[in-house]
C-alpha cells in the first residue's frame, strides 16, 4: 500500500513538473534565431521619418517605433503613447507617454523628444500635422498639442510614419543628412548597417522596453531585385521571409509547403478622364459600359491564383466601408454595347490604357482584349515609373489610367489618400459632387459608426458616378518559412511587428 | 607617340563631351518629371504646381538645357557629378561605392573571356575540322546567341538553386573575404564573359586560320620546330592583333552587360545604379554613370591602340 502511494506521488509529481514545465520550454523555444528576410526593393530615407516616403515605411519597423498604432478597424491604439486627453473645447490633445522608455543610443524618451520630432515633421511636412498649432512640454512625459482645427487625421498621422521616434540626440551629434540612412529609435532591433542595393542589418535591443522582447537575435534583410532570384535565394533557405510575392508565385509556394501570409493589399481599377469634356469618359454611359464590357471573374479566375477577387465597388471586402447595397455592374456586353450606342458611340472608340510598368500586364491585355469585343480599340502603353506618376498628378487625355486604392484599416483614409477631390493624384478623373465635405464629415472624428456610415456613403457616391470602374482586389502576399506572429502587411500594408516574431526550431 | 597620345586624348576629351551632351538631352527630351520621385508619396497628393516649381528651381531644372548642361559640365570638371534627386545624396559618392564592384565583376568577365576563348580559337584552328573543332565552334556561337540575362537565370537554377555551390545574389569584398567574394562574382563575371569569350574563340580561330598559311609559318615548320613554338612564337603574335581590337570592344560590351546581370544578381555595382537612376529619371545619376563608364571605355581603346605598337613594331604612331 505504501509503494503504492509512493508511486502514485511519484508519477503525480513528474506529471506536476512536466505540465509546469512545458509551457516554459514553449516560451523559451521562441527566443534565438536571426530572421532573414528578402525584398525587392531598397528603401531612400528610413532613419528621418519626416522625408522618408511611403515605401520607405517597411523598413523603418523594428527599429523604430510610432507613438500610436493601429488596430484591424484601423482605430488608433497606444503605443509609445499610452493614452491620450482632448480637451472639451477640441482645442488641445495632452499625449501621456509610456515611461522607461529608451533611445538605442542611451537617449531618455521622454516629452522633449517627442517636441522635437514632431515639430521637425510640422517643419518639413505641408501635409501632416498641419492643424497642429504648438507643442508644449507639461512634464518628463506629458506633451500638450495645441490645435487650431480638431482633426482624426492627426491621430491617425501619430500612427504613421511622420509619428515615428527617433533620437533627438543622435540627430544632434550628426545631422538630418546623416539620419536619413541611419535610424536611432525605441524599437526592439537596433540598427547595425545598411549596404544600398544588398543588405541591411538590424540587432536585439536588449533595453527595449516590452520586457522579454524581441525573441528574435537580429534581422538580415536581403535586397534581390530579380523576381526569379528572390524565390532560388528563398527556396534554398537564404531566406525564411519574402516580403512580396506575385499570385502565381505563392500558389507555388503554398503548394511546396511554404506558408503564405495574404492580408488586403489593394483594389485596382481603371479611371478615364472624366474630368474633360471632350473626352468619351466624360459620359457617365460609357463609364459605365466599360464596366459592364470586362469580365472580371474570368480574369480574376485566369490570373489570381485564389489571391484576389473581382470588385464591384471602391471598398475592400470586410472593411467597415464595404456596401453590400451596391450590386456591381456584372459583365454584360450586349447592356455595354448598348450604353455606348445610348452615349453616341454606336461603333465604339479608340482608346489607351495607361499602366504602371509590366508587373500586370496580363491583366490590361485581357481587358484590352474585352473592350475590343465592345468596339472599344484600345492600346496598352506600360509606363515607367516616372512617367506614370508625371501623368497621374498632371493628366492624361482619352485614355484609361491605371488606379489602385491601397488598403488601410481605416478606409477613409484610403479614400481621402487616392480618391479626393483636392489630391492631385488622377487628376483627371471627375469625382462626385460634394465628395470631400463627405470626408471631411468622417475625418473629423474617431467614431467607427460614422466612419462605416461615411465610407458605405462615399462607395456609393463613386459607384453611383462610375468614375472608378474597379477591377479586382488584390490580396498582397508574402512567404514565410518557420516564422511565426510576425502579422506580415497587417493591419495594413507596410506594417509587419518583427518584435513579436520567432523563428520555429 | 606623345604627339599622337596628345591628339588621342583630346579626340576622347571631344568624345566625352558629346556622349554627355546627348545622354544630357536624351534625358530631358524623356516624358515624366523627376521631382515627382523626390516628393514623398503621401506628400504627392497635396503637392501644387507652385511647389513643384520651387523643387525643380532647387535642382536647377527649371534654367534653359544649355545652361544646365554648362553648369553640370563645370561642377564635373571640379569634381561634383551633382545629387541624386530620388536618394538626395551626392552622385559622386553613390558611383565611389557602385565602380569597384562593376570593376571588380568587369575585370574578372575580361580575364575569362581572355584565358579561355583565346586558347579555345588556337586550339580550333589548329585542330580545324577534327572534333575539338566542331566543340568550340559549336560553343562559340551559343555564347554568342544567348542572351546574358537568360545565361543567368539559368546558372542560378543550376549552380545556386539545384546543386547549391553558389551564391545566388548579393556581393562580397574580395578584401573582406576572399574566397567568398570568388564564389558571389564567379556567376555573374561567367555570365559576362560568355559573349565576349565566345567571339574572341571565333576572331581568333579566324584570324588563325588565316595566319598559319603565311609562307613564314611555312618555314618555321620546314625548319624544323615545334608545333608549341611554331604557334606561340610565330603564328599567335601575329594573329592577335585583331583580337586584341576586338576585347577592346569587348570591355563596353562586359559594361553594358554588367547593367543586366547586376540586376539578376543583386550586385550593387554601376549597372544596377544606373537602372535604378532610369527608372526613377534621377538625371544626375545617370549622367553620372554614363560619363565615368564612357571615360573608362575611352581609355581602355586608347590603351588597346597603343598596345598594337608593341605586338606589331611596323605600327608607327607618327
Amino acid at each position: 500500500m505504501k509503494n503504492l502511494i509512493q508511486l502514485i506521488a511519484s508519477l503525480a509529481s513528474v506529471l506536476i513538473l512536466f505540465v509546469g514545465v512545458m509551457p516554459v520550454q514553449a516560451e523559451t523555444s521562441k527566443y534565438g534565431g536571426w530572421l532573414k528576410i528578402i525584398t525587392e526593393s531598397q528603401p531612400k530615407v528610413f532613419g528621418y521619418p519626416s522625408q522618408a516616403g511611403h515605401r520607405d515605411h517597411y523598413y523603418m519597423q523594428g527599429c523604430l517605433e510610432h507613438l500610436l498604432d493601429f488596430d484591424k478597424d484601423g482605430q488608433t491604439i497606444p503605443k509609445l503613447v499610452t493614452s491620450w486627453d482632448i480637451s472639451s473645447d477640441k482645442k488641445s490633445i495632452t499625449l501621456h507617454l509610456r515611461e522607461n522608455v529608451k533611445f538605442h543610443d542611451g537617449t531618455d524618451f521622454n516629452a522633449q523628444a517627442v517636441k522635437i520630432n514632431l515639430d521637425i515633421v510640422r517643419e518639413n511636412s505641408k501635409n501632416y500635422l498641419k492643424e497642429v498649432s504648438s507643442i508644449d512640454v507639461v512634464d518628463t512625459h506629458t506633451v500638450v498639442l495645441n490645435i487650431s482645427e480638431y482633426s482624426e487625421s492627426i491621430f491617425n498621422t501619430l500612427a504613421s510614419r511622420p509619428g515615428y521616434m527617433i533620437s533627438p540626440t543622435a540627430l544632434e551629434n550628426n545631422s538630418a543628412e546623416w539620419a536619413k540612412t541611419h535610424p536611432v529609435g525605441t524599437g526592439p532591433f537596433k540598427f547595425v548597417k545598411y549596404e544600398r542595393g544588398v543588405s541591411m542589418e538590424f540587432v536585439k535591443f536588449d533595453d527595449y522596453w516590452d520586457e522579454g522582447k524581441p525573441y528574435l537575435d537580429g534581422m538580415k534583410t536581403f535586397i534581390i531585385a530579380d523576381k526569379m532570384a528572390q524565390l532560388a535565394a528563398f527556396r534554398t533557405g537564404n531566406g525564411n521571409m519574402l516580403r512580396l510575392v506575385q499570385p502565381k508565385d505563392a500558389a507555388g509556394l503554398k503548394e511546396e509547403g511554404y506558408e503564405i501570409s495574404a492580408n488586403p493589399g489593394i483594389v485596382k481599377g481603371l479611371a478615364g478622364d472624366s474630368k474633360n469634356p471632350s473626352s468619351p469618359y466624360a459620359k457617365k454611359k460609357v463609364r459605365e459600359a466599360l464596366e459592364y464590357a470586362i469580365d472580371k471573374e474570368a480574369i480574376v479566375n485566369a490570373l489570381g491564383f485564389g489571391y484576389s477577387k473581382a470588385a464591384y465597388q471602391d471598398a475592400f471586402p470586410g472593411t467597415f466601408a464595404f456596401n453590400s447595397d451596391i450590386e456591381g455592374r456584372r459583365y454584360d456586353p450586349e447592356k455595354a454595347k448598348q450604353l455606348l450606342t445610348e452615349a453616341g458611340y454606336p461603333n465604339g472608340f479608340k482608346t489607351k490604357i495607361i499602366a504602371r510598368g509590366t508587373l500586370w500586364k496580363n491583366v490590361w491585355v485581357a481587358v484590352q482584349g474585352y473592350l475590343s469585343d465592345v468596339g472599344i480599340e484600345c492600346e496598352v502603353d506600360l509606363a515607367d515609373q516616372a512617367r506614370y506618376v508625371d501623368l497621374k498628378f498632371k493628366g492624361w487625355k482619352n485614355a484609361l489610367m491605371e488606379v489602385d486604392i491601397g488598403y488601410r484599416p481605416n478606409w477613409i483614409l484610403s479614400i481621402n489618400h487616392h480618391l479626393a477631390d483636392r489630391s492631385s493624384d488622377h487628376s483627371s478623373m471627375l469625382r462626385p459632387a460634394g465628395f470631400d465635405v463627405v470626408i471631411d464629415e468622417a475625418l473629423r472624428t474617431g467614431d467607427l459608426k460614422v466612419h462605416t456610415k461615411v465610407g458605405q456613403e462615399l462607395g456609393m457616391m463613386i459607384y453611383q458616378d462610375a468614375t472608378f470602374a474597379p477591377l479586382f482586389t488584390w490580396y498582397k502576399t508574402g512567404a514565410l518559412d518557420r516564422v511565426n506572429d510576425i502579422s506580415l502587411n497587417y493591419p495594413d500594408q507596410s506594417r509587419w511587428y518583427p518584435g513579436q516574431a520567432w523563428l520555429s526550431k | 607617340m606623345v604627339s599622337y597620345l596628345i591628339r588621342r586624348l583630346l579626340q576622347a576629351v571631344l568624345v566625352l563631351i558629346i556622349v554627355t551632351f546627348v545622354i544630357f538631352t536624351l534625358m530631358r527630351v524623356l516624358p515624366g518629371n523627376p521631382i515627382l520621385m523626390y516628393v514623398a508619396d503621401d506628400e504627392i497628393n497635396e503637392v501644387t504646381p507652385e511647389e513643384l516649381a520651387l523643387l525643380e528651381h532647387q535642382f536647377g531644372l527649371d534654367k534653359p538645357l544649355h545652361l544646365q548642361y554648362i553648369e553640370w559640365i563645370s561642377n564635373v570638371v571640379r569634381g561634383d557629378l551633382g545629387t541624386s534627386i530620388v536618394y538626395r545624396s551626392k552622385v559622386i559618392d553613390e558611383v565611389s561605392s557602385a565602380l569597384p564592384k562593376t570593376l571588380h565583376l568587369g575585370a574578372l568577365a575580361f580575364i575569362i573571356s581572355a584565358l579561355i576563348g583565346i586558347p579555345a580559337g588556337v586550339i580550333s584552328a589548329v585542330r580545324r575540322g577534327t572534333w575539338l573543332d566542331t566543340i568550340m565552334t559549336t560553343c562559340a556561337n551559343i555564347g554568342i546567341a544567348v542572351p546574358v540575362f537568360w545565361m543567368g537565370i539559368l546558372m542560378i537554377y543550376l549552380f545556386g538553386f539545384h546543386l547549391r555551390w553558389l551564391p545566388i545574389f548579393g556581393y562580397v569584398s574580395p578584401f573582406e573575404d576572399f574566397w567568398l567574394s570568388t564564389k558571389h562574382v564567379i556567376m555573374p563575371a561567367f555570365c559576362l564573359a560568355t559573349f565576349t569569350m565566345a567571339a574572341a574563340a571565333r576572331q581568333t580561330r579566324s584570324s588563325m586560320l588565316e595566319i598559319i598559311r603565311q609562307d613564314y609559318i611555312r618555314t618555321a615548320w620546314a625548319k624544323g620546330l615545334g608545333e608549341f613554338s611554331v604557334i606561340m612564337g610565330h603564328a599567335m603574335k601575329n594573329a592577335l592583333i585583331p583580337v586584341i581590337t576586338l576585347m577592346g570592344m569587348h570591355i563596353r560590351i562586359i559594361f553594358g552587360g554588367a547593367v543586366v546581370i547586376e540586376t539578376v544578381f543583386s550586385i550593387p555595382g554601376m549597372g544596377r545604379l544606373a537602372v535604378d537612376g532610369i527608372f526613377a529619371q534621377d538625371y544626375a545619376v545617370i549622367q553620372g554613370c554614363i560619363l565615368i563608364v564612357a571615360i573608362i571605355v575611352t581609355l581602355s581603346n586608347l590603351v588597346i591602340d597603343l598596345s598594337y605598337g608593341f605586338l606589331d613594331p611596323r605600327i608607327r604612331y607618327n
